[in-house]
């Protein structure tokens, strides 16, 4: 069964989730042995993957976007935590 | 009276790791607040309720307090708070099914592919090499932007998948969506990250396509 790019893609991002039926599976083996975009697609798919549970694993303050909690809310649970011990 | 006072904080750590306690609450803000505020920033993209959530989990911390058995690290066991708040606030921003039209319409195939199946914007040759992005702070604010880009149950679904781990299953149900619904979603927020990664990170390495 030949597929093309556009359902590829879609098994492609299925087979993310859970295991294809196995005619599915062929037909998306065999497209991807045969078209090098979709192939780098399914890869940079699970590239993406790897590097979300690599930095979800990691907590330092480099692997993050820039962010900090404004002073007022800081003061404010301070005084929360504070009054409630 | 400084000596007094670092004597006294000695005493205090030394009982506090004998007993395996949370630490005083008061110096939770310091010493993990801004972690948990990232970590809710990331997972929610709303700085208003980043900054709720945080609060809500001190709190429940506060409260929880006594059952902190010391198993894991403080910050473990208050991310593990802050995750089920997250999840219980998603829960509550999507208990209207959703009406969201750019989901119902073929709006991707338009977008990524030709009427006959083949791509419009073929994938383009990245450097695959994790440590290149995975430490950078420039590279989470460029995914940050990309995901705030989405529509709110897309990302929302893409979070919870990639970044939380949770099962489709299990996803549905937070977000209120058929399971049908949850691949297209998934699939589009896939599609459309991924292009805007290229855009604004992994693409132009090479021009031959």
């Amino acid at each position: 069964m030949f597929l093309s790019c556009k359902e590829a893609a879609r098994l492609i991002s299925q087979s993310l989730d859970q295991p294809l039926p196995t005619r599915w599976r062929v037909a998306l083996k065999f497209h991807l042995f045969i078209c090098r975009f979709c192939t780098r697609y399914q890869r940079q798919l699970l590239f993406m993957r790897d590097l979300l549970r690599r930095h979800a694993h990691q907590d330092d303050e480099e692997s993050s976007p820039s962010a900090s909690l404004p002073p007022e809310i800081r003061q404010r649970l301070k005084e929360a935590l504070r009054h409630r011990k | 009276m400084m000596a007094d006072w670092r004597d006294r904080d000695i005493r205090l750590d030394v009982e506090r790791r004998g007993s395996s306690q949370a630490s005083d609450p008061e110096t939770w803000v310091d010493q993990h607040g801004d972690y948990l505020y990232r970590y809710a920033l990331f997972r929610i993209r709303d700085p208003h309720v980043a900054e709720d959530l945080v609060q809500e989990t001190l709190l429940a911390a506060l409260e929880a307090r006594s059952k902190f058995a010391g198993h894991s690290s403080e910050r473990t066991w208050l991310v593990g708070i802050l995750k089920h708040k997250i999840i219980d606030y998603l829960r509550q921003r999507h208990r209207e099914p959703s009406f969201d039209t750019s989901d119902s319409a073929d709006v991707l195939t338009e977008e990524f592919f030709t009427r006959m199946g083949m791509w419009k914007l073929k994938p383009d040759e990245w450097i695959l090499d994790p440590e290149a992005a995975l430490n950078r702070k420039e590279f989470w604010d460029v995914f940050a932007r990309c995901l705030s880009q989405l529509p709110t149950r897309q990302a929302d679904a893409f979070v919870l998948r990639e970044i939380e781990g949770l099962d489709n299953k299990e996803i549905s149900k937070v977000l209120n969506v058929s399971a049908t619904n949850l691949w297209v979603m998934l699939h589009r927020a896939r599609m459309r990250l991924r292009r805007c990664l290229e855009i604004h990170w992994f693409g132009g390495k090479t021009k031959e396509n």
